[in-house]
């Protein structure tokens, strides 16, 4: 996929700096204004790829590459650019903190309402925590811990070291608290198989039609034994969870898990153990959308990269091991009903519908993106990856990126608006709140990379790879064009024809996330190239041809006596070619079309030896 | 502020950068002064191109004349018009001054009175010069420990300030890290004088001289191969700097690597840079940045 990661990444830091920082002074504002979670994303434009593209690094002044450093020098010349960021960084971890200094993760801004009057949003509303915060938060925070450790043994002034102690227990503090936050928002749903849900996820899962909905369901419920049970004990841990785990007891019902869009009702959320609670007020109910995000958050905690660096404290490690309970066991649960049964998968049958009958491409989307991430972590799967592909495929068409929309298109709605959800709970405290999701192309797109890095057969791979560039050029022309925000996310009028106001500055949720895909092909780069074994073969008989005709020349002696030289300029030494044998020799399985091209060359070189001699062969025989 | 120029090797352009340190002040306004105190090989005439100079004062007043008692006062020499070079003070400009060393020179073995001698010396440069470049000889030298010992009761490093050259290979990085950093290094020194430890390492910067920066340098004679070959060797010494204490946050300046100086160590003068243009802008940047970050707090702690 030719997403041009490094230029690319390092023109959307330039022109966020540009935007963000102007007179000494850090500028936190989108086209929504200012959140706990933007202001996460905006850093994370540039500190997810610091952190994840390791030629990207910024963290270590000695690696740090001229342009890398140039492409901030917005912030300061040369470390004077470090120097600032890491203050931007403070100021964030202090910005974002309740009067009782205890980290804050309102959602603000992002909050929506049914009404048409955004302002009826109260108050106490805009302070309610969503997943979304906890998750950027464990992200930023893990990737602000390595900076400060690795940043931390490397810097040579005192007033840089005591302001990253600081950035170092602010972050550590709001780590812990999006982790408790990450706990108490997870939420299991147990119902009967005749309810409502029943009906709904039945009919979902039953794709042969050759038995009716609820037998299909029944077996469901009987394949979901070993999660049931798992859920249960890790449940059974939790306060105030007991109905749930008196549902889970019963092996006729069905269930779904995951995330709802806040610390669940049930539960109750202390912080930092000085007593401060949060309110919960999310219904106990697993969200697609904010299970999706939960999981990319906490796929962050047991990278590899965490456990290398040992970011985390013993409470934090505690409850990490918690949070990876229960992402494998949400995981394991969509898996079993996206792919349930002998036929067509569920999630082949688009659109999705979720279990209170809403149906949506994105649903389907959401689904496909927590399959691809469960084969993407465990590196398995290549031939579930080309059918998850083919749905990636056609929610590409369906989702208008790589087909044109018909008049009045309904589609576009999945890219603007957005898909809406309500927020269930949260009507508690005002009017009906609701969370738009505007992701569908840039999650397309990441999962998509993911998917073609997973598939082994070029043949297969190639309409992945055309895939991942159509909506990489999809996604370019909807970055923003005016001044400001140029060069920076997102305008879909620049790719769909839609009435209304055109946007000038930019939006911090799309910005990274676009940010995330280029994380996600670098990663896919980095992985050793995919080889045909068609090509290895081919390499392998051009190698033998090649060394049988060079000991050939040699034992000729071609290249005269024991020096091994001939005439210089007639043709290669006999070191340079068997130089070039080896490298070939070395690179045939896994380069194999250099080691063939460089096996060409040896072969043109010694047929210039070969040519006259065998003619002065051909005339003996005469 | 005083600033000890100190190399672990020879031809590390140490003397060069530091009288190019001096001029550069000088021209930004400061009062500044340049202390030849590499007593075995006094080369500061030459840099400066003061023609009597060539290789050390014989009035018999230079610095380890002075040091030894055998002179009540050292030479100096006012350089803006001493110089052959030079060509007279510019408007607004700063003085300029030499205190060359002794002609056949040698090292020498410190006692109290020398010590005594020292501190006072430098003390009077600390209240008539802004900016006062002492060049050490290359190596652990008894001029080391001289100056450490004056300097011990001075209280804090505000005043002190120490400049660690050395050339851009692996060899001079790892000699350099043991200048400073192992037995009878400066640190180690220092501590045997009565300094603080980490005050000293604070005050303690190192400048790269003769850098090829791949990524910068006009590199279109070599080939695709040579010139990948090198930013790998760059990148690895930067990395092996920084793991030995010497990485950029360490470092105040980085000179490029430069024919002219490399010919003909010299002072880069703006009549080289603008009438003979004989003077790479680079380099002259490179000298007027280092002069900057000796006397800006900020420049100098960086990060």
């Amino acid at each position: 996929m030719s997403l041009q990661v490094r230029e690319q990444t390092l023109d959307i830091w330039r022109s966020l700096i540009d935007f963000s920082y102007r007179d000494g002074s850090w500028s936190w504002e989108d086209r929504q204004g200012s959140n706990s979670i933007s202001d996460a994303e905006q850093l994370l434009c540039i500190l997810y790829p610091a952190t994840n593209i390791p030629v990207l690094r910024i963290d270590d002044p000695d690696e740090t590459a001229p342009d890398v450093l140039w492409a901030l020098h917005g912030l300061g010349n040369d470390l004077d650019a470090l120097r600032v960021f890491t203050d931007v960084l403070l100021e964030y971890m202090e910005r974002h903190r309740l009067p009782d200094g205890a980290p804050d993760f309102s959602a603000g801004s992002y909050l929506g309402s049914c009404e048409i009057d955004r302002t009826a949003i109260t108050p106490e509303q805009l302070r309610l925590e969503v997943v979304d915060s906890y998750s950027m938060s464990i992200t930023l925070c893990l990737s602000v811990l390595g900076y400060v450790q690795k940043l931390g043994t490397k810097t040579t002034s005192r007033r840089t070291a005591e302001k990253l102690g600081r950035l170092k227990d602010l972050t550590s503090r709001r780590l812990t608290g999006a982790m408790e936050g990450m706990l108490s928002s997870f939420s299991v749903h147990v119902f009967d198989i005749g309810s409502e849900p029943g009906d709904n996820l039945c009919a979902m899962v039953n794709q042969t039609n050759d038995s009716n909905d609820r037998v299909v369901g029944e077996r469901l419920a009987r394949s979901l034994k070993e999660i049931r049970s798992s859920l249960r004990s890790e449940i059974a841990l939790t306060r105030g969870r007991s109905s749930v785990v008196e549902a889970l007891e019963n092996d006729r019902k069905l269930l779904e898990c995951g995330w709802s869009w806040g610390p669940v009702q049930s539960s109750s959320l202390e912080r930092d153990g000085n007593g401060s609670s949060v309110s919960c007020f999310a219904e106990d109910l697993p969200y697609l959308y904010f299970t999706g995000v939960a999981l990319d958050g906490i796929e962050d905690l047991f990278s590899p990269r965490t456990q290398v660096l040992g970011l985390l404290d013993d409470h934090q490690q505690r409850m990490s091991s918690a949070l990876q309970l229960r992402w494998r066991l949400c995981m394991n649960y969509w898996q079993r009903v996206a792919t349930f049964g002998t036929g067509r998968w569920p999630i082949e049958d688009l659109p999705w519908r979720a279990t209170d009958g809403v149906e949506s491409d994105h649903f389907t989307l959401l689904v496909t993106s927590m399959m691809v991430q469960k084969l993407h972590v465990e590196k398995a799967g290549t031939s579930q990856a080309v059918r998850l592909g083919k749905v990636l495929q056609e929610l590409a068409g369906r989702g208008l990126i790589t087909r044109r929309p018909v008049a009045g298109d309904s589609a576009i709605g999945l890219h603007e608006p957005g898909t809406r959800v309500v927020l269930r709970g949260g009507a508690a405290l005002g009017p009906e709140l609701t969370w738009t999701i505007t992701s569908f192309s840039t999650t397309l797109l990441k999962r998509t990379i993911q998917t073609a890095s997973l598939v082994r057969e070029a043949q297969d791979r190639d309409p992945l790879v055309t895939l991942g560039n159509e909506i990489w050029s999809h996604l370019l022309g909807r970055r923003l064009e005016e001044r400001g925000g140029r060069g920076l996310w997102d305008d879909p009028r620049g790719v769909f024809d839609l009435k209304g106001r055109k946007w000038e500055a930019p939006s911090w949720y799309h910005t990274q996330r676009a940010c995330e895909c280029l994380v996600s092909a670098a990663a896919s780069y980095t992985a050793s190239s995919p080889v045909s074994a068609q090509l290895i073969r081919l390499a392998n008989e051009f190698l033998a041809e090649a060394e049988h005709i060079f000991e050939q020349e040699r034992l000729f002696g071609s290249w005269g006596g024991a020096s091994g030289t001939t005439a210089p300029g007639t043709v290669a030494p006999v070191q340079a070619i068997s130089a070039t044998l080896d490298r070939a020799r070395d690179l045939r399985n896994t380069r194999p079309g250099t080691a063939v091209t460089l096996l060409q060359g040896v072969l043109k070189e010694l047929e210039v030896l070969a040519r006259p001699r065998s003619r002065s062969l051909t005339e003996d025989a005469l | 502020m005083i600033v000890f120029a100190i190399s672990d090797k020879g031809g590390t352009g140490r003397s060069v950068t530091g009288g190019n340190i001096v001029y550069r002040s000088a021209l930004a306004g400061h009062d500044s002064c340049f202390v030849d105190f590499d007593f075995g090989s006094p080369t500061a005439g030459t840099i400066f191109d003061v023609h009597a100079l060539g290789r050390g004062t014989e009035s018999g007043r230079g610095t380890q004349s002075l040091l030894l008692g055998s002179s009540e006062a050292s030479e100096s020499l006012e350089l803006w018009t001493a110089s052959d070079s030079l060509g007279g003070r510019p408007p607004g400009a700063g003085r300029l001054v030499l205190f060359p060393g002794d002609k056949g020179g040698s090292e020498f073995s410190i006692d109290t009175n020398t010590v005594r001698r020292c501190a006072r010396f430098l003390g009077r440069l600390l209240e008539e010069y802004e900016l006062s470049v002492v060049d050490l000889s290359a190596g652990r030298s008894y001029a080391v420990r001289l100056v450490l010992e004056a300097t011990a009761d001075w209280g804090g490093s505000a005043q002190t300030r120490w400049l660690v050259f050395h050339r851009w290979t692996r060899q001079h990085v790892v000699a350099a890290h043991g200048l400073i950093h192992e037995a009878r290094g400066i640190l180690q020194t220092a501590e045997g004088c009565g300094h603080d430890r980490n005050e000293t390492l604070d005050s303690l910067r190192t400048v790269r001289t003769a850098v090829m920066d791949p990524a910068t340098a006009d590199l279109s004679g070599l080939s695709g191969t040579q010139i990948s070959w090198l930013r790998e060797r760059h990148h690895d010494l930067q990395i092996l700097a920084g793991e030995l204490g010497l990485g950029r946050t360490r470092t105040l300046g980085i000179v490029p690597l430069d024919p002219i100086l490399h010919w003909h160590e010299q002072i880069l003068t703006e009549k080289a840079l603008y009438e003979s243009r004989i003077a790479s802008v680079g380099t002259v940047q490179a000298f007027q940045e280092l002069a900057s970050a000796l006397v800006d707090r900020a420049g100098w702690e960086k990060l």
